[in-house]
């Protein structure tokens, strides 16, 4: 996954560009693999036409969801929910959010699985998605404990055996609000961000993955995800693999 | 379509066939619009689970037993918390290290919350009240031998079993307990008016601000105890696996009467209350459940999988083995796309040509029309 700077480095010197220079170096990477009509595209293959499609965007909103609800209740604090209607009534917000983000997330796993959505090197596609999804999971376990109601009192001193089992224990303390509620409110939900993000720079990278070829057709097709002496470059702005 | 040589093939990093204009903002835009109207709608008919959390002054009064049971057990440091090895004491007294030969993460980290329920759970708590005879109690316990402690608990515990017990009280047959009914009876009392749940919110770890953190939300001290209830659910009273198969999934009816012996544990197998509609123990699928008839974190049954069976159902290393095996199965889900043979299952499932039946269809259509052409 590399930008290649070296043989890159007579067309920096001609642009007057120091070689060596690793914001320029960052700038041509990002050129080369996400031009505008790629990084914010107007048109889509034809073969994206299903419903299928719609559970990564409807995951990301849901994501959205989490956030916006999520911040309202940590700035209200859990006597605001657990005490008013509207307080509960966002705390239900931020429960259904999670609920239709990790199913939307199951489906648009299955989907990808099915299509073999890795092909074409997009396997650090399918990574960086199932690393949101792995941060997503400890997320939701936290939010769990952080509700401060029954249903915590239980799941952290339950679920605290886990963790103390790969030495965890005070690392991720479930039984403390203090230390459960830095992960949840922050590093966790940065986490999933952060793998979302990449997740979706590289699927605008390298597309939706086509169809597998039709039997019958003279289409070659390769099961394996590319490597970039696979890629067809030229022609196409998109001919290129990482 | 063109025709002529094959245009793409299936590892390109990118489609080269026909495009349609497609307004992504607007699916993102749509897409919004339905999470909202889903998650709002949920949310107006359903609204969320949110059982109130159990307090000491709750299990004091309906589980006095059980409560004064447990207060004993971490008296003379008995109980589950007191012999648990880390990251609560440096090494396990009740053999409950987890490990597998050499590997054993608990065992590497050692001691790390460290927690002396004698200290933490009862000292801690009595000497703010004050009171001289539980000032003298305590430094009674303090100065007695061991084996003069255990002649008193034996006692005790055998005085608890014909003792009278009410909604938070318990009249103990006269006997050498030495200063033991004196503490249990100090510290049902601070338990049944709620006194026992703050001391022990205190942080009391930290002894440079030279008592309690007056600002901490830790409650460690306080569920730990609470999972001492019944033996850390392993008491008489407690009720067993396979309680399901008896029971609705509601029950309307307490599980124990008053001063039953596992208050703790049978709140949440037995649906002790009506709000509380779930089973949540962990032979029964567990944290994947949710109080009531709520979805629980559902996503989570790839990890609790590995408890309903085997080392992780029986096992004293269940934790650990449910933690390795998720993390084994865990790899080549994350490391598909490189693996031989596994990402090749959805070639060989063919489920692919029903989620691109239209697109399939186009290409045979075409195929048929123009045999020698590409698409």
């Amino acid at each position: 996954m590399s930008a290649q700077p070296d043989k890159e480095a007579p067309a920096a010197e001609a642009q007057g560009v120091e070689p060596g220079n690793w914001m320029a170096d960052l700038r041509r990477y990002a050129t080369k693999y996400w031009p505008y009509d790629r990084l914010l595209p107007s048109d889509e293959p034809v073969y994206v036409s299903k419903l299928f499609y719609m559970f990564g965007s409807l995951a990301l909103m849901s994501f959205v969801s989490l956030i916006i609800t999520g911040v309202i209740l940590v700035f209200r604090g859990p006597f605001w929910w657990h005490t008013s209607e509207f307080g509960l009534f966002f705390n239900s917000l931020h429960f259904w959010s999670v609920q239709v983000f990790f199913f939307c997330i199951f489906v648009h796993f299955g989907s990808s699985f099915f299509t073999a959505a890795w092909r074409g090197g997009r396997g650090f596609t399918w990574m960086f998605g199932a690393l949101t999804f792995f941060v997503a999971i400890l997320t939701g376990l936290t939010g769990y404990v952080v509700q401060s109601n029954y249903g915590a009192q239980w799941i952290g001193q339950q679920a605290k055996d886990a963790m103390n089992a790969v030495g965890l224990g005070k690392a991720l303390n479930l039984m403390s609000f203090d230390n459960v509620g830095g992960w949840h409110f922050v590093l966790l939900p940065l986490g999933v961000a952060f793998f979302l993000a990449l997740h979706l720079l590289w699927v605008r990278r390298h597309g939706v993955v086509p169809p597998f070829p039709a039997e019958g057709t003279d289409l070659e097709g390769a099961d394996e995800p590319a490597g970039p002496s696979k890629a067809q470059g030229g022609s196409s702005t998109r001919g290129q693999d990482a | 379509m063109s025709r002529g040589p094959a245009p793409w093939k299936s590892s390109d990093v990118a489609w080269r066939g026909g495009k349609r204009p497609y307004d992504l903002l607007k699916e993102v835009l749509i897409s919004g619009i339905v999470v909202g109207v889903l998650v709002i709608g949920l949310s107006l008919l359903f609204a969320s689970p949110d059982p109130k959390a159990v307090t000491f002054a709750e299990w004091s009064t309906q589980g006095t037993e059980d409560f004064v049971t447990t207060t004993v057990s971490e008296i003379d440091q008995s109980s589950l918390s007191a012999t648990y090895g880390p990251p609560y004491q440096s090494t396990a007294q009740n053999g409950s290290t987890q490990g597998f030969g050499p590997l054993s993460p608990e065992k590497w980290f050692g001691e790390q919350i460290p927690i002396d329920t004698w200290q933490n759970y009862v000292v801690f708590p009595l000497t703010s009240l004050g009171e001289p005879s539980v000032d003298a109690a305590i430094k009674q316990w303090d100065g007695a031998d061991a084996a003069t402690q255990s002649g008193w608990v034996t006692t005790y515990q055998t005085a608890v079993t014909t003792a009278t017990f009410g909604e938070g009280t318990v009249t103990v047959p006269s006997g050498d307990y030495g200063p033991l009914d004196t503490l249990v009876q100090a510290q049902l009392g601070m338990a049944t008016t709620g006194a026992l749940d703050a001391a022990l919110l205190y942080n009391q770890s930290d002894s440079t601000q030279g008592g309690p953190v007056w600002y901490s939300n830790d409650q460690t001290f306080a569920l730990m105890y609470f999972g001492d209830s019944g033996n850390g659910g392993a008491g008489a009273d407690c009720i067993s696996p396979g309680r399901l198969a008896s029971r609705t999934h509601v029950a309307q009816v307490p599980a124990t009467p008053p001063g039953g012996g596992c208050w703790y544990y049978n709140l949440s197998v037995d649906n002790s209350a009506p709000r509380f509609g779930g089973y949540l123990a962990g032979d029964t699928w567990g944290i994947t459940n949710e109080v009531g008839n709520f979805p629980g974190p559902w996503w989570l049954v790839p990890y609790t999988v590995w408890y309903q069976f085997g080392p992780g159902l029986n096992g004293s290393s269940a934790d650990l083995f449910a933690m390795i095996a998720t993390a084994l199965v865990s790899l080549p889900f994350l490391f598909l796309p490189w693996i031989p043979g596994l990402r090749n299952i959805p070639k060989l499932t063919r489920v692919y040509r029903l989620m691109w039946g239209d697109y399939y269809h186009l290409v045979e259509r075409e195929q048929h029309q123009t045999p020698a052409g590409g698409v």
